[in-house]
């Protein structure tokens, strides 16, 4: 099995007629409602290209055909580059890549187990871990570092995975500024900006609040990024029975209305901009409007998000693998796996909050990742599917074993274990007398000691000398300007 | 006859009919009853006996909200009754609610918001992305005892460090308890800033209010 080489599609949760159904109705919200642009540019670029703006609201009612328009320019297919090329991401068609997410505060301490706040050091520690797990595609704001200057902290954390890995890498920009300067890091590390439109070394997502209200600071950005043709994810979070009507569908319809117009404004700022379609949709929890980030539904609305992003043939950016858990425990193992084989079969390009997080986004443990790494490992054979071929089907084999015999010693059965058998990195398989033997380990212990001798021996081969410079160049300039 | 109205119009509330509640008040009203005893034992202990049920898990936020309206459409009749006799409720104090600045998210500080007032405090709900000095001003304008502070995005968490400081350094630190809240907003978050009070939840929200105003 190729991690590197996964393809989904095999789950559609959307009849074709339903797809159309909800891109009609999506056209209907944004031209009959519209939506909020909490920025002036943004809602004179929409009033010069047609839409219908009301200032002293901030509405801007988008005309269909200026929508159906505007996705007329984005490309289908996106190159996210990493430090090392036979790790990049081909975003496109139904190829799958898994990543961690969004962003915990929290950390179980490896040698202690104590939960506290994340540091810079568990930024450069968690960015090497994913480095060598295998079925762990990308870098997405592992932990927010809590020791360094909270205004610039993305641009830290951003810093501590260029150092620390050479798979992709990606972030969410804590102000308009500090987007424009993930960009320019991106461009250190791919060595200029030509090289960067060859080869994008990150990219930046920005998302609306449902309902309908795109914000200030993710607007700028969204120009700004849009003028240098930095590759972006544009998409939106509604979260059903709070900021999303509770039918599943409602929510979908809210998330493609949401995302449609903020890839308008990007298309109508730059053509060709390269954009991921963005969905993390969950439920609240009617109990007490929380969020809901373990919920089953959320691996069914992504799926569905997926169907919807590929009928617009962008790349898709979307969720699946969380857990309201706080432990690494039977409830995050079963919410984190059912959410991710869903997305996954449904195709996401860019699946995030694959791995590592807890306790509704806000909390994360290495020995998580290690555990999850499994788990990804095993949905990527579900990926893998079933070759049908005359070798596979095994006639001939079947006929020199004959009734009786057996496949132990065959050839055939030595060449085709490794490809057709997914061999568990990590979870147990012996008899419960074997296990207890060797020390009768919970899976959760296992997985920490693994997670201790990845960062005890995996090595990064680090950025060039000038590269590195120019990084932190970058962050103690932000801190000058506007990080105080 | 006070008894069987005010049965009604608790049954009208927990049954989150809006348009029977106010029907009820209204027939009380005219067969001239106290207003005082209505709100106190019909509308009040309707929202009561709704917090509870919402604390153990009984009844969700919908029912909150809509109960919420149910009791409004009572009050809408009742309370300009009430001013007309020349008396009013006692509220157990006086909260600002506010999401601080850069934080556009406000649900969590909408649902607290309900069950505050739902438990006989009088809130006042600026909004969300407010700077801290539009905040000290409603705080000053409106005479509260208590501020309320939420965040979402754990970017937004040291404006209610920088929201402290100011209270201090405008000498009016004392005057105010403040109780923070929010999904990344924990107990030693709220200790480490010097907030009165935290709420881990809604209903906690609303409890640690209560005992930060001595009740």
């Amino acid at each position: 099995m190729d991690p590197w080489n996964l393809k989904g599609g095999q789950l559609k949760v959307l009849a074709h007629h339903e797809i159309e159904e909800i891109h009609q109705r999506a056209l209907d919200v944004l031209q009959e409602v519209g939506c909020f642009f909490e920025h002036e540019e943004a809602l004179s670029i929409l009033e010069k290209h047609g839409a219908l703006v009301d200032r002293s609201t901030g509405i801007a009612k988008l005309p269909r055909n200026m929508v159906e328009d505007a996705l007329r320019f984005c490309p289908s297919s996106m190159l996210l580059a990493a430090r090392d090329p036979k790790r990049d991401i081909h975003a496109e068609g139904d190829r799958v890549y898994f990543g961690p997410g969004t962003l915990p505060i929290k950390v179980r301490d490896l040698e202690t187990g104590e939960i506290r706040m994340g540091t810079l050091k568990d930024c450069e520690d968690f960015a090497r871990l994913i480095d060598a797990l295998e079925f762990v595609h990308f870098f997405k704001a592992m932990i927010m570092p809590s020791d360094v200057n909270q205004r610039v902290a993305e641009l830290y954390m951003v810093n501590a995975a260029c150092n620390n890995t050479t798979k992709q890498i990606s972030s969410n920009p804590f102000s308009p500024q500090g987007a424009l300067d993930l960009y320019r890091m991106g461009v250190a590390v791919a060595g200029g900006e030509n090289a960067f439109k060859q080869r994008p070394m990150i990219i930046i997502n920005m998302l609306a609040v449902s309902p309908l209200h795109w914000g200030r600071n993710n607007l700028e950005a969204i120009i700004v990024l849009a003028r240098v043709g930095c590759p972006m994810i544009i998409g939106s979070e509604p979260q059903g029975g709070t900021t999303a009507p509770a039918p599943l569908a409602g929510q979908i319809l809210l998330n493609v209305a949401e995302t449609l117009a903020g890839i308008t404004l990007a298309q109508l700022v730059q053509p060709t901009t390269p954009v991921m379609w963005g969905n993390v949709g969950s439920l609240s929890d009617m109990r007490s409007g929380r969020f809901a980030s373990g919920a089953v539904e959320l691996g069914l609305i992504n799926a569905a998000a997926n169907q919807m992003a590929k009928f617009y043939k962008l790349p898709t950016y979307s969720t699946g693998g969380m857990s309201d858990s706080k432990i690494s425990d039977a409830q995050a193992g079963v919410e984190k796996a059912l959410q991710a084989l869903t997305v996954a079969l449904a195709g996401g390009n860019y699946i995030h909050d694959a791995a590592g997080l807890m306790e509704s986004c806000l909390l994360t443990s290495y020995e998580q990742y290690v555990i999850d790494n499994e788990m990804l490992g095993m949905v990527s054979r579900v990926l893998e599917g079933i070759r049908v071929k005359p070798e596979t089907l095994s006639f001939e084999q079947i006929k020199e074993v004959g009734p009786r015999g057996n496949f132990m010693g065959l050839r055939h059965t030595l060449d085709y274990i490794r490809p057709e058998h997914y061999l568990p990195r990590l979870f147990d398989r012996n008899t419960y007398d074997t296990w207890e033997t060797r020390g009768a380990e919970d899976i959760r212990e296992v997985a920490r000691k693994k997670a201790k001798e990845i960062l005890a021996t995996h090595e990064v081969e680090p950025l060039p000398r000038e590269v590195r410079e120019a990084l932190r160049a970058i962050i103690r300039k932000a801190e000058e300007t506007y990080g105080k | 006859m006070l008894e069987l109205t005010i049965g009604q119009l608790r049954d009208a509330i927990v049954a989150i009919d809006a348009d029977k509640a106010r029907e009820v008040a209204q027939r009380g009203i005219d067969d001239g009853l106290d207003p005082l005893g209505m709100i106190n034992e019909g509308v009040r202990s309707a929202l009561d006996l709704m917090g509870e049920r919402f604390a153990l898990g009984d009844i969700f936020v919908p029912e909150i909200v809509l109960g919420a309206k149910a009791a409004d459409a009572a009050l809408e009749v009742l309370e300009p009754e009430l001013l007309r006799r020349g008396s009013s409720t006692e509220k157990l104090g006086k909260v600002l609610m506010a999401t601080v600045k850069g934080d556009i998210h406000d649900i969590g500080k909408n649902i607290v918001t309900l069950l505050m007032k739902a438990a006989d405090l009088e809130v006042v709900d600026i909004g969300a992305d407010k700077a801290g000095e539009e905040i000290l001003a409603a705080a000053k304008e409106h005479k509260v005892d208590v501020i309320g502070l939420s965040a979402l995005l754990t970017t937004t968490m040291p404006r209610m460090k920088e929201m402290l400081e100011l209270l201090q350094e405008s000498g009016v630190r004392d005057q105010y308890k403040v109780i923070v809240g929010g999904a990344p907003v924990t107990q030693e978050f709220a200790d480490a800033v010097g907030a009165d009070g935290y709420g881990a939840d809604a209903t906690s929200g609303v409890d640690v209010t209560k005992k930060l105003l001595g009740r």
